[in-house]
């Protein structure tokens, strides 16, 4: 069969008509259509997302995002095809059309008892003045928002507004970051050896520094730095000897071989005349020392206590002693007193100001403590409470920290027995 | 803090900078997914691209049909090109910022050093390859391959044309800029010094501020 004796082809369909056809079945079934090209990267949830909003508003509503075919009106396709739908679908009805994937414009035509669809561009213009009302906004955005607008009469305020551009659906993809670069194997050395070397040496600096932190410190400052009179470790001020402290069981040791001292010196002495007032100091100070010693132990609490003893010790064996009376005058001697910061330094033969509080305290020194800067001055340290914390020893509540082992008072003795005596 | 000898010390800053490296590994291993996140019009071009190389969508028809599509197609299988070629209209409402960062995602998500050639039209269409890699320029007959093809015109005969000057192994590896394990190591070396060095600097400024000696050790004793 030639051409020439072919029956002729029917006349084609207009290809505009039969994909308005097609477009309009599909709304009759969905009233929402969007193609991937207006989906943000996620088409269902835009889909879903508009299909809710087109269900929830009180008019027909038929939504288009989506390519056109050629030949639509150049000027205006979308209300080109608006109105073309409309005749297909008939009724009332609020059109949402956008077709060009490359630009931005969203036309919305109302047919029929609907609201009005200028609305939506009054209402953009009142709350953004300046424009750019679908900035960040993907037609989908758009959509959502102009339905709303209309359902609520053209009442909107500025925030809810904008918040159409937060929802994550609608908002615009993030900005292409122009000087990214996919990381390549020496990126990857790169970056893992400088994470590696940075953070393992700056942390072990920090460890070494934390590990030494005491170590390191000034003498003076190891309990609290800058501040006089806090307990650090025994033997290793810079105010005193460099040769360890003794602790409770060598104090005791020195205290009991003094006591028996003083007790061999009290009995050579016995038949000499003695004023009353020097008898009761040495006896008294005697008793109580003895008193102290067999009250006590030799753990690390006891330190004080066996401090006290061995100072009353002290006092009475120089009351009681050739030394009572200076040489150069009939005066008499004034009592021992110890090292005020720690009596195991010996006795204070130097005077020194303290700050104590507000104000600042006068208090036997030995030699060294005497000299020593307050940064370098470091008091005896005793073990106390619950947890044996060390905390030097005139911040505890005990009569020797009332008395200053003598410092404040002239007759120790009398204040200690009178503390054994309560406590008994 | 008394039991942080050295040993403990160098262990635990072992852990703590591997723990750091791990960290920056897997940074580094999701920034490329991150910065490439496709949506569904990209997934979907990259599904169409792996059987046989061209894709075509359903608005991009217009600019390449069927029988050119399969052409293209066997010439990509015959020269066995690590060749892409995707037909689509431009977008800007799709789920990226641009469209060659579209281009971008496409190679990305296929996965293998390629070269992919998108055709949106005379005026926004792109060639790209796969970070890292470049188009080999020299041919065998010692003229220079065109490293994309011309856009204007037709794509059924511009795209087939430009595929058959690509030479045999139209992809080579770019240089690492950072010369590869060995030099990024170095670099990474490089770039921590001045950081210890700078953190060794403050620990020691926080030392004179706290009337200890600038290095970490002990006071020297006084002379008495």
């Amino acid at each position: 069969m030639s051409p020439a004796d072919a029956p002729a082809d029917p006349p084609a369909a207009d290809p505009v008509d039969a994909f308005v056809d097609e477009l309009a079945d599909a709304l009759h079934e969905d009233p929402v259509q969007v193609d991937p090209m207006f989906g943000n990267g996620r088409t269902e949830d835009v889909d879903a997302a508009l299909t809710d909003v087109v269900a929830g508003v009180d008019f027909p509503a038929y939504v288009v995002l989506a390519p056109g075919p050629d030949g639509l009106a150049a000027n205006d396709p979308g209300r080109d095809l608006a109105g073309r739908l409309h005749e297909r679908i008939g009724g009332d009805g609020v059109y949402l059309v956008q077709t060009d994937p490359a630009s931005f414009g969203l036309t919305i035509v109302s047919h029929g008892d609907v609201p009005d669809a200028f609305l939506v561009s009054q209402i953009s213009v009142e709350v953004w003045q300046g424009g750019g009302a679908d900035a960040a906004l993907s037609p989908g955005g758009s959509v959502a928002r102009a339905l709303e607008i209309l359902d609520s009469g053209g009442g909107m305020s500025e925030e809810e507004f904008g918040s159409y551009a937060e929802q994550t659906i609608y908002r615009d993809p993030p900005e292409w970051d122009l000087d990214y670069e996919v990381p390549t194997q020496g990126t990857y050395a790169m970056g893992t050896a400088l994470a590696f070397l940075a953070v393992g040496g700056c942390a072990y600096l920090l460890l070494r520094t934390l590990a030494r932190w005491r170590e390191t410190a000034p003498a003076g400052a190891r309990g609290r730095p800058g501040r006089p009179g806090r307990p650090g470790q025994r033997g290793r001020s810079a105010a005193t000897p460099s040769t360890p402290l003794p602790g409770p069981a060598q104090v005791r040791e020195t205290a009991e071989a003094e006591l028996a001292s003083l007790a061999r010196l009290l009995d050579r002495t016995a038949d000499r005349r003695v004023e009353p007032d020097r008898r009761q100091l040495v006896d008294g100070s005697y008793d109580t020392a003895r008193s102290l010693l067999e009250r006590t132990g030799t753990d690390d609490a006891d330190l004080d206590d066996l401090l006290g003893a061995l100072v009353l010790v002290r006092i009475a064996t120089a009351a009681a002693g050739s030394r009572s009376r200076s040489k150069r005058g009939g005066e008499p001697r004034a009592p021992y007193r110890p090292c005020f910061f720690d009596p195991r330094h010996g006795e204070g033969t130097q005077r020194r100001a303290v700050p104590v509080g507000g104000t600042e305290l006068t208090v036997p020194a030995c030699r060294a403590c005497g000299r020593a800067t307050d940064a370098a001055l470091e008091p005896m340290g005793v073990r106390s409470g619950l947890l044996g914390r060390e905390r030097p020893w005139y911040e505890l509540d005990t009569v020797w920290a009332r008395t200053g082992y003598g410092a404040f008072v002239d007759d120790l003795w009398q204040h200690v027995a009178a503390d054994l005596r309560e406590t008994r | 803090m008394k039991g942080l000898n050295r040993i403990t010390c160098a262990v635990a800053a072992v852990v703590l900078g591997t723990g750091a490296a791990l960290v920056v590994d897997a940074r580094l291993d999701s920034s490329a997914d991150r910065e490439y996140a496709a949506g569904d019009r990209v997934l979907a071009a990259v599904e169409g691209l792996r059987d046989d190389h061209v894709h075509v969508t359903d608005d991009g028809r217009g600019m390449l049909a069927e029988a050119d599509e399969r052409a293209i197609a066997e010439l990509i299988a015959e020269r066995d090109l690590p060749a892409y070629v995707l037909v689509w209209k431009n977008s800007w409402f799709a789920g990226y910022d641009h469209y060659v960062q579209s281009a971008e995602q496409v190679l990305h998500q296929l996965g293998e050093p390629a070269l992919l050639v998108l055709w949106q039209g005379p005026e926004n269409s792109t060639t790209q390859v796969t970070p890292g890699w470049t188009v080999d320029r020299w041919t065998e007959g010692g003229g220079d391959a065109e490293v994309e093809p011309t856009y204007l015109g037709d794509a059924a005969l511009r795209i087939p044309e430009w595929l058959e000057q690509l030479p045999e192994d139209p992809l080579v590896a770019q240089d690492d800029y950072y010369g590869g394990l060995g030099g990024g190591l170095a670099a990474g070396a490089f770039f921590a010094a001045p950081i210890v060095l700078g953190f060794w600097l403050l620990l020691g400024v926080v030392r004179v501020a706290t009337s200890r000696r600038f290095r970490n050790r002990p006071l020297r004793a006084p002379d008495r």
